[in-house]
Order: structure tokens, then sequence, then C-alpha cells
């Protein structure tokens, strides 16, 4: 078990050095002066001078990378360009939002499209099944934005029961912090809650044509026990792996969810710094983000073996 | 005399295909007698297995359903009865051991567990009761060293321990009827033997009567007190064991047999179908004899007239417009 | 990453005959896909018909739709369903082109991680990499660091969509490297791109068709929230993106103007996300139903 974490560990260095490559290099696909690019149109010349100064821009690129890597690796990831505050407090002040955000969505969205699919496809046909076919398609075919306008109007809007935008943060109260996300939280768990239900519908309409599942219904056992404890636990290894590949999805949903609803967290900190061009930002954040989706992956990849018991590292 | 177990009366099973209803089993009836073990012989779609899920109330009612007859267990019409009350009496009064133990059983959960979830659902036993219920009937179907087996989940178990765990979950409420559809067909041959001779050990010790479903006579052999066989969706011969054995009196029996005999002169194997030909796919019946067209001893017109399931001898009876000798083996 | 493969079975040959009767079956394809034709057409012949999205009318502007201007008018007095209308070139242009770009090199990937057990460990941790970083992240790093034009919006938006179809083609691939007539020719000594061109990629086809459905549609809606966060094709083209992120300034008074792009960008990726779920049901009869 330990030796299989290393093992996972240790394959996600590669991904990750790969995103930070590619990160790194972003700058240099900038046409042009990357320092007047990134200080804009209106900057002086002693502003440019100051980014190219800040960036190193005018070393050998390869001298650049390592000493960029160095820092990486000793967790130096320099200073925004924008505001001079070092990234990693920038970065510090946004997590509690979008934690609380990603949280709270990925739970409306287990709790919602896990019943969904298997209901779906206990009774097909039935107008669970319909429904819930509809809610999956239309979760792909709405665009994160869409889907929020159409909660604003009615529930914030109309009825007043959130607000239109704003976060509460937790110190105020938990119960306060869950209110302020309802809507952003539910608008970005439509696409999630249509993946994870397909992949579970699926997943349980395979199991159901098991032969342990004829034997559950032999031993008399009443449908919701079949359900529960034979079909759903044996369904369960696609749901998880899909609740994890899902979560890159959710994390860029973020960006544009927090920018709707003005969530001061993570994503509209990359939103932000991506339209201010405030270079540093960007790379920790994608460098962040590409980590969280690997970490959360890998802990999937640990859950198979307390699902499944045939699963052993 | 007492009412038998279990008695099927005219039972038919039809296969739902757009708006016609397509027999698989016509007019199938047969008695258990509690404590009996009944052996129904047949090939592969025979309509065997559906006769047993139809007992169990087990067919998927989008594709099979039963369309006529009844089937009287325990003063109760298993064909008519609700769910909620068909439900209580499976795995409770009527238990089913499936033919692949490899998947028959849940994967992720303990084999203790599956035993006890049968216990706790019937009885409401608490779960620690029901657990070491589970351990003891471990022991009853002789798997070693019950207590550590009972924590094991069912890939780490042989094929012959699976199936021993399937009879301990059927036999957990000791049921009357114990229904066993082809129990040993999965498993090495000297597996097979000590399964079967523990389903006819837990017949003798529980009084359990035994409904066994299989296409190898052998089996038949050394568990049955009395043998029903199936054709094409039909009885053709049902008699006790030996008669069955000494004087067939259907050519598809005396086929079989031979068949199984010519077998043992030179290999051991399981396999029994030697006769020429094949059954006719479910559904697609001839008007008269369904093995007319396999058969040696056919006249011109069994191919068109149906033989009746008549009474050849005490407790023998056979569906067959010819009378014994049935010498050879088929055209 | 452990992510499951597309498992999809091969198509078979069918005979015309068989296409046709299974497509009477569908009444909802055909619907769907006279909805995308519908779009298209307009898409060709918007040019010809008397509509600018470009004219301003300040003293006409935020107005509600009425017999004049069925879809209203925006902030600056412009039709918005002349916009509409033209930004359905923009959405099915970069949906076209995303999906053709994803699924060349989405192809090419995986038909080389999967033939060729070298190249499949570099390939797919690249792949990996890429999945790594969210969709929406590496667009909008890409559009705002490099500049918004047509091709680097396209090559934005067809980054992240590239390692699924990779990865949906290696899997088939890797079923296919085994079986008896990949082989054959394999050992008869057939060249490497004979034997990915002519004998595995059709059989991969059926899965690739369904994933570039899904890509096309993914596509559009990338394209129009770059627009809306403003990191996608330049603010003065009529793109639905671009409306729906003016409009949402004036949500309140003057809904229409994101209302109209959002229901035909709804609608017409609906129709193509159904598109590719009936071909998918098609494709392998098993999942269906």
């Amino acid at each position: 078990m330990l030796g299989y974490v290393a093992v996972r560990l240790l394959s996600a260095i590669p991904v990750l050095g790969i995103v930070a490559v590619f990160v790194f290099f972003l700058l240099t696909m900038i046409p042009g002066d990357p320092a007047q690019v990134i200080a804009g149109d209106f900057a002086s010349p002693e502003q440019v001078q100051q980014i190219r100064a800040a960036l190193q821009l005018d070393r050998p690129l390869a001298e650049r990378f390592v000493a960029w890597a160095l820092r990486l690796a000793s967790g130096d990831f320099g200073k925004s360009l924008f505001s001079g505050i070092p990234v990693a407090q920038l970065v510090g002040q946004r997590i509690e939002p979008t934690l609380m955000l990603a949280t709270m969505t990925v739970c409306i969205a287990v709790a919602i499209a896990v019943p969904l699919g298997l209901v779906a496809a206990y009774k097909p046909g039935g107008w669970v099944a319909r429904a819930s076919m509809t809610v999956a398609v239309l979760g792909f075919s709405l665009p994160v934005f869409i889907v929020a306008y159409l909660l604003v109007y009615p529930f914030a809007l109309g009825l007043r029961w959130f607000p239109v935008q704003g976060y509460v943060p937790l110190s105020q109260g938990l119960w306060a912090c869950l209110h302020s996300l309802t809507l952003p939280a539910l608008a970005l768990s439509l696409l999630y809650i249509a993946l994870i239900a397909r992949v579970t519908r699926a997943a349980v309409l395979e199991v159901l044509r098991e032969d342990y599942v004829r034997t559950a219904h032999a031993k008399g056992l009443a449908e919701r026990r079949v359900l529960v404890r034979h079909v759903l636990r044996n369904a369960a290894v696609p749901v998880v792996t899909v609740v994890g590949i899902g979560f890159a999805a959710l994390l860029g949903g973020v960006v544009v969810t927090e920018t709707i609803f003005s969530i001061p967290g993570l994503g509209r900190l990359t939103a932000d710094s991506i339209l201010r061009r405030d270079y540093p930002v960007v790379q920790a954040l994608i460098l962040l983000f590409s980590t969280v989706y690997v970490v959360v992956n890998l802990g999937v990849d640990l859950i198979y073996a307390a699902i499944d018991p045939r699963i052993r590292y | 005399m007492m009412a038998p177990l279990l008695d099927v009366q005219g039972l038919e099973i039809s296969l739902r295909t757009g708006d016609a209803a397509r027999p698989l089993v016509h007019d199938l009836s047969f008695r258990i007698e509690a404590g009996e073990a009944l052996c129904l012989v047949g090939e592969s779609g025979s309509g065997k297995s559906v006769t047993a899920l139809a007992l169990m109330g087990l067919l998927d009612p989008k594709k099979l359903r039963p369309t006529a007859g009844r089937a009287m267990f325990e003063g109760q019409d298993l064909l008519a009865l609700p769910p909620d009350r068909m439900r209580a009496l499976r795995g409770h009064r009527i238990a089913m051991v499936f033919q692949e133990p490899m998947s028959a059983l849940n994967p992720v959960q303990r084999i203790g567990d599956q035993i006890a979830e049968t216990i706790r659902e019937h009885r409401g036993t608490s779960a620690r009761d029901a657990e070491s219920q589970a351990v003891d009937l471990l022991d009853l179907v002789q798997v070693p060293d019950a207590k550590r087996r009972a924590r094991e989940y069912p890939h780490q178990l042989s094929g012959g321990m699976r199936q021993r765990v399937m009879i301990a979950m059927a036999v957990a409420l000791r049921p009357a009827l114990l229904i066993a559809d082809e129990p040993t067909t999965a498993l090495d041959v000297t597996i097979q033997a000590q399964v079967l001779s523990l389903i006819d050990d837990l017949r003798r010790e529980l009084g359990t009567a035994v409904l066994l479903i299989t296409h190898d006579l052998g089996v038949v052999a050394e568990i049955a007190d009395r043998v029903l066989v199936l054709y094409a969706g039909r009885a053709v011969e049902q008699a006790p064991v030996a008669t069955l054995f000494d004087a067939p009196e259907h050519p598809y029996t005396a086929a079989l047999i031979q068949s199984i005999r010519h077998l043992q002169n030179f290999a051991e194997g399981d396999r029994l179908i030697e006769i020429p030909g094949g059954m006719p796919a479910p559904g697609r019946w001839v008007e008269g004899c369904a093995f007319a067209e396999r058969c040696a001893y056919a006249l011109p017109d069994c191919a068109t007239r149906l033989p009746d399931f008549r009474r050849r001898a005490p407790e023998h009876f056979a569906a067959c417009w010819r009378t014994p000798p049935f010498g050879g083996a088929g055209k | 990453m452990a992510a499951p493969e597309a498992s999809m079975s091969l198509a078979n040959a069918d005979t015309p005959v068989s296409v046709l009767a299974a497509l009477r079956r569908r009444p909802l394809f055909l619907i769907c896909v006279g909805i995308v034709a519908a779009f298209a057409l307009l898409a060709l012949v918007v040019p010809f018909l008397p509509v600018d999205p470009a004219v301003l009318n300040p003293l006409r502007r935020l107005r509600a739709p009425s017999m004049l201007e069925p879809f209203g008018t925006d902030h600056v007095g412009r039709s918005v369903l002349a916009r509409t209308l033209w930004g359905t070139q923009i959405s099915l242009g970069v949906g076209l082109a995303v999906a053709a770009l994803t699924t060349l090199a989405g192809v090419s990937i995986g038909l080389l991680a999967g033939y060729i057990r070298a190249l499949d460990m570099v390939l797919m941790r690249v792949m990996d990499a890429v999945m790594a970083v969210p969709a929406i992240l590496l667009a909008i790093a890409l559009v705002a660091l490099i500049g918004a034009g047509p091709v680097v919006i396209v090559v934005a938006i067809s980054m992240p969509e590239i390692p699924r179809m990779a990865r949906t083609v290696r899997a088939g691939v890797l079923v296919l490297r085994e079986l008896a007539f990949v082989e054959a020719a394999t050992i008869c000594g057939g060249r490497l791109s004979t034997i990915l061109l002519r004998h595995i990629l059709p059989s991969v086809a059926g899965p690739v068709l369904v994933q570039a459905t899904y890509v096309f549609a993914a596509a559009m809606i990338l394209e129009a929230i770059l627009s809306f966060l403003g990191a996608g094709t330049p603010p003065d083209v009529a793109s639905w993106g671009n409306m729906m992120a003016e409009g949402r300034q004036y949500l309140e008074i003057a809904p229409w103007i994101l209302v109209f792009p959002a229901i035909a960008l709804t609608i017409l990726v609906l129709a193509i996300n159904v598109i590719g779920d009936e071909l998918r049901d098609m494709l392998d009869p098993e999942s269906a139903r």
C-alpha cells in the first residue's frame, strides 16, 4: 500500500514537471517583446524595463528556466507584477472561498447525480430516467454562465432567497458562508452532475446484469438493500473515477463562476491575473490547479482499494 | 395423502416479443414432495432454467413471464403472489443455488456478511448473531477454518469453496425447497462429486426438498429420487430414477442414457449431446413432437401430431407415440 | 491518471438499408440533424441577407424586441437579430475548426501511442499533463498571452480536448493490435503507415466520430466562455460570447441582449450533443438503454 502510494506520487512528478515546463514556456510564446506585452500599450519605458528585470528577460532562456525551477522547488513563486505582493501570500488569501465552493459543489453534485443515475438505470424509460438524461445533456450544453443567470434571475433577483453576488467568509459563520455560495455551487455543479449521472447510469446498468445481483434477489433482500449494498457498491469505481476526472472541469468552472458571482477566490484571481498579464501569478495558479487535480486523482486511486477488495497495491 | 410441497400445474412461460407472446415452456406439470429430490434434465434452451426462475419469481418481467398454470407451494400460488410476499419466501422458504459460483457472489462483500445478510433480512437477527450463524453455516457446508474464511472475499476462494458458500447462503434459514440450477457444471470433476454429496447430505440432514436442474445424467444418477426430462419446453418423460435408467419410455431419454454410457466407455466426460442434429430454437416449435426430426423411431405423422404426456406405468410418464425398446442412439 | 477509456465497440459495417431503417427509428437524431443543418445554412447565407451586425444607431439603443427589431437592440443600438445571425458563423466555424484540429491531432497521437510502445509512455504523460490543466484555464492563458486571433483561439480551445480524443483512439488501437488481421498485416511486413491508416483507423472511426461531435459542442461552449471572460474573439466581432459578455452589464434592463444569443447557443449545442449521444447509441447498441 505505502509502496503503491510512493509509486503513484513518483509518477505524478513527470506530469507536473511537464505542466511546469509548459507554464514556463507560455511566456516565450508571447509574440514580440514579452515585457512590452505584459506592461500593456500605455506603459512607460521604465515600467517595461522594470518588468524585464523582474522576469530576468535579458538572461538566456535555459538559465532563466533553471533559476525559475530552483526557486519553485524552494517554494518561491515570485512576486505579482501588478501588486508586488508575493504570489504565495496572494494565493493564500484566496484559497478559502474556492475551497468552500469546490467542496460544496462536489457534495451537491454527488448527492444529486448518483441517485439520479441509479434510478435512471434501475427504471429505464421511467420519468426519472428521462429527466436525468435530459439534465445530463443540458449539463453538457449550457455554458456555466448561462446556468448562473438562469439561477440568479429567479432565486436572487426574483425571490431574493440568495444574494446576486458576493462571498461571506467562513469566519462569519458556516451557514452564512454556505448560503452565499448556494447559487454559485449549483451553477457550477450542473456540468458535474451531468458527468457523474451519466457514468453512474452506465455503471449501474452494467452491474444490474451481473449474477450476484440475481443472487441478492434470490436471497429475498429488499430492493433498496439490493441497490445500495450490492449494485451501488459495485458500480462505485467508475463513479469515483469520473468524480476525479471531472475535477478539472470543476476547477475551470471556478474561474467563470467566481467572476460572475464576484467571489474573491482563486478562480477570480486567475481570470484577473490573466487579463492583467500578471505572469508569475498565472504560472503559480496553473501549477496549483494542476497539482490539485493530480492529487485528487491520486486520492481517487487510493479509494479504489477501499471500494474493491480485489484491488491490491 | 398430504398435499405435495410444490405442485406445478400446466405451467406456461412466454417470451414477450413485440405484441406476440412466444411460449418457451408448454403445459409443464410436476410435483415435489417434502424432502424429495427431483431432477429436471434437458439441454440448454429446453426451458429448465426458466422454469426455476419462474418458481423463484426472478424472471425479468419485461422479457419473460408465466402466462398460464399455477405453482402451489405451502398453500400459495407462487406465480400469483404479490412481489413483497414472494420476496419474503425467497431465501427463506425457497432458496436457490446458481451455476456460476465465480460471478454469483458479490465481489466486494465479505462472504460471512453475504450469508448473514439473508438471515438478517428474514429474521431481523442482530448483526453479531447473524455473523456467528454464518460461521456455523460455513462449518455445516464443510468450509475449513470457517471463522477466518467468513472474513474473506469471494476472489480469495476456489470455485468449489464458493459454491459451498452459495449453498450455505441458500440453506441458512432451512428452506423447505432448494432449487439448484446446474450447481456443479462450472466446477472441476472431483469437486463436482463433493458438492453433489454435500447437497445430498444437507437434504437428508435438514429435510429440504431439492429441485436440481442439470444437463448431466451422471449428476442425476447420484442425487435424484425422480427425474423429469424436458425437451424443447415440454416434458417428455418422468420416472423414478432407477426406472428411468433401466427402462426409458422415450427415445430422447434412451438416446441420452446411451450417449453417456458410450462416453464412459472411453473417457471421463460430461458431454451428453451425441444425438445428431440440434434442438429446435425456442419459439420455432414444430406442430407435433419436437424431437421427431432427430428421432430414429419417428413415424410419418410424429412431426404433425403432438403425443400426450401419458402414464406408462405407476409413477412413469412419457410423451411418445412409440413404445420401447429403443436401441440406437438416433438416426 | 487512471482514466476510464471510452469503451465503445467497433462499428460494424451496416448495409445502407439497415442504416436507413435505424434512422427512421431515431426521430430525435433526425430532428437534431435538421436543427444543425438549419444553423449551418444560416451561417452560409447570412452575408447575403440584409442584416448588418455593425451598424450603430445610438438613437435606438436598448430597445425591447418589437416588430421592427424582433430581438431588440443592444447598448449602442445594434440589431441583436443581425448580430445573433452573424454569430452563427463564428460559433459553427470555431466548433468545426476545433473538431477538425482535435480529431487530426488526437487521432495521430492516439494511433502512434497505441501502436508504438516506445512512444506510448512519453505521449501519454504529456496528455496527462494537458488534462491536468483545466480546459478553460489553458485556453484563456493561451489567448490572453499570445493574443486573440482566429488561429490562436482555435488552437487554444483544441489543446485541452486533444488528450481525450487521443485516449479514445489509443484504447481502440490497444484492443485491435492483438486482433488477428492487424497481427497478420504486421507479420506480412506491412508498412507502419499502411497498417495504421488502412487497418486500424477505419475500426476506430466510430468512437472518433462520436468524440468529435462532443468536441464540436464543447468547443462552442468554450468559445463563448472565453469571449465572456474577455479573452475570446476581439470585442468588435459579433460572436455570441461577446454579445453575452456585453449583455451581462444590461441584464436587468435589457435582458434580450444576453437571452437571444444564449438561446441560439444552447439550441445548437444541445442539438449537436444529442447527435453525439444518438450516434454513440447507434454504434454501440450495448450501452443504449
